[in-house]
Order: C-alpha cells, then sequence, then structure tokens
C-alpha cells in the first residue's frame, strides 16, 4: 500500500474493496486497518446494490433529484 | 444495394414478340443508412453511462485527541451487531447488565433491522428540540462480530444509505457482546433445528 501510496503521490487515487460475499468479516477489517495505518482513510466497496427499495427514505430523495451527500 | 431482375429470362425472343418495357425495382438504401447513424448518434447522446456500483466509506482519523471526539447522546444511540448465519442484534442507548434491552431482527421480513432504524429515527425526532436539524442525536453503531461475514457490512451499510442515516460508526465489538452474539446465535440456530 506504502508503494501505491507513493506511486500515486500529489494524484488523485481511488481505492475499490472487493470481498466476497462469504468472506468473514476478520479479514475486511485487516484490509480496513492497513488502509488506516497508511493514512489512506477513503475508499469504496465494490458490492451489487440493489435499487433503494420503494418508500424508502432514500427514494423518496431520488425521485425529487436530491442526491445524497458523502 | 437491393434490386431485382425483371428482365423476364426464358421467354423466346423472335420477329413479332412485342418487348415489354423493362422496370426497375431497385430500392435506394442510402436513406436507411443515414437513419441508421442518425440513431446511433441519439442513443449515444442521450444513453447515461452505468454508475459504478459502490459504496464510499469515509473513515475516521483515529488520532483524534480525546476533546475532538464526538460524544453522542445515549437516548439516540442504536447500536447494531452482527453474528453467524445473518443474524442481526440490536439494543437501544447502553447495553442493561441483565442483557433485557439486547433484541434480535433480521436484514428482511418481520422484524426487519429497517423498521427498528425507522421507529428509533422517529422517536429521536419526536423527543429533539431542534427544528431544523431533528436527527443531530441519532447515531447507529455498528459492531460486526468475527463470525459475520462481508455481505452483513455491506447490507448494513447500504440499511445506513436506505434510510438516510448521517451519523454511524463501525466499531470493533466487545468481548461481552461478542459473547452474548455467539450464546445467541446457538440458541437461534437450536430453535431452528427443533
Amino acid at each position: 500500500m506504502q508503494v501505491v501510496k507513493d506511486a500515486y503521490a500529489g494524484e488523485k487515487m481511488d481505492l475499490l474493496l472487493k470481498g466476497d460475499n462469504v468472506a468473514k468479516y476478520p479479514a475486511f477489517k485487516n484490509v480496513i486497518a492497513a488502509f488506516k495505518k497508511n493514512e489512506l482513510l477513503k475508499f469504496q466497496m465494490v458490492t451489487n446494490p440493489e435499487n433503494a427499495p420503494e418508500g424508502s427514505e432514500l427514494w423518496k430523495m431520488s425521485m425529487k433529484g436530491i442526491k445524497q451527500e458523502d | 444495394m437491393a434490386e431485382l431482375d425483371t428482365s423476364g429470362g426464358g421467354h423466346k425472343k423472335g420477329p413479332g414478340v412485342k418487348k415489354g418495357k423493362k422496370l426497375s425495382t431497385r430500392v435506394d438504401l442510402t436513406p436507411m443508412v443515414d437513419l441508421g447513424f442518425l440513431l446511433i448518434t441519439f442513443f449515444i447522446f442521450t444513453t447515461t453511462m452505468s454508475q459504478p456500483t459502490a459504496l464510499k466509506l469515509f473513515l475516521p482519523d483515529d488520532k483524534v485527541t480525546e476533546e475532538d471526539q464526538n460524544k453522542a447522546k445515549e437516548s439516540g444511540v442504536l447500536t447494531i451487531l452482527m453474528g453467524a448465519d445473518n443474524h442481526i442484534y440490536y439494543y437501544e442507548g447502553q447495553l442493561k447488565p441483565d442483557g433485557s434491552n439486547f433484541l434480535s431482527a433480521s436484514f428482511n421480513g418481520e422484524n426487519s433491522i429497517r423498521d427498528v432504524i425507522l421507529k428509533k429515527k422517529a422517536d429521536v425526532r419526536s423527543r429533539s428540540r431542534d427544528a431544523e436539524n431533528p436527527y443531530k442525536d441519532f447515531v447507529v453503531v455498528i459492531k460486526p462480530s468475527a463470525d459475520c461475514n462481508y455481505k452483513n457490512v455491506i447490507d448494513i451499510l447500504d440499511e445506513m444509505a436506505i434510510n438516510v442515516v448521517k451519523k454511524y460508526a463501525l466499531v470493533d465489538i466487545s468481548d461481552g457482546e461478542s459473547q452474548l452474539v455467539k450464546i445467541s446465535d446457538a440458541s437461534s440456530q437450536t430453535s431452528a433445528s427443533n
């Protein structure tokens, strides 16, 4: 991670964490711990999310065209 | 280009045979090609690119001093614990020594964690005195156990997005809570097998 961080120094870097559905949480936690150690605090987790369920707050927001803040 | 042969071959030509006028049935497909390209251009400009299917997670810096840490009101805290085999538990405020407020929920179906979150949100809103930001005190603490899987973590983070929970934290589970989750997992497995 340090090597990657050095290679992308000064550039915008997108980190994606992709995990198997059945992977146990400790493995995921260890990766997060490694990110934290290298001060990589912003990353994305690759998933396959479904659409927001109808009637939920997120659905209502998307219907109104409001984007959720990060 | 499409063209039909209308020469009428096979008939005998000879004196006295009247020759019919040759009619061309040639179809010019050039405008069709133009239309095709026009449609392709239209769809290229009007189609939006697929959104990346990724969930953003911003981790707080651990190196903050105690003064910088966020304090949460006990009445606004909902703690969610995740066990093995998609089991999910929760308690409001602090965990009572007798564990009487330690309850189980599910990811979907009856008594879903979504309903629990919405109920707690409504409760916090009804008690809030801040009209501008009624959910200011609402915090969800997520504690995944060692037996839960990556999918459960993603599912619960998705629930935070679906229910528009602004404040949530991914926290390590304590030993006592871990034991409680293991016991509850074992008892639910036993009741399921009976």
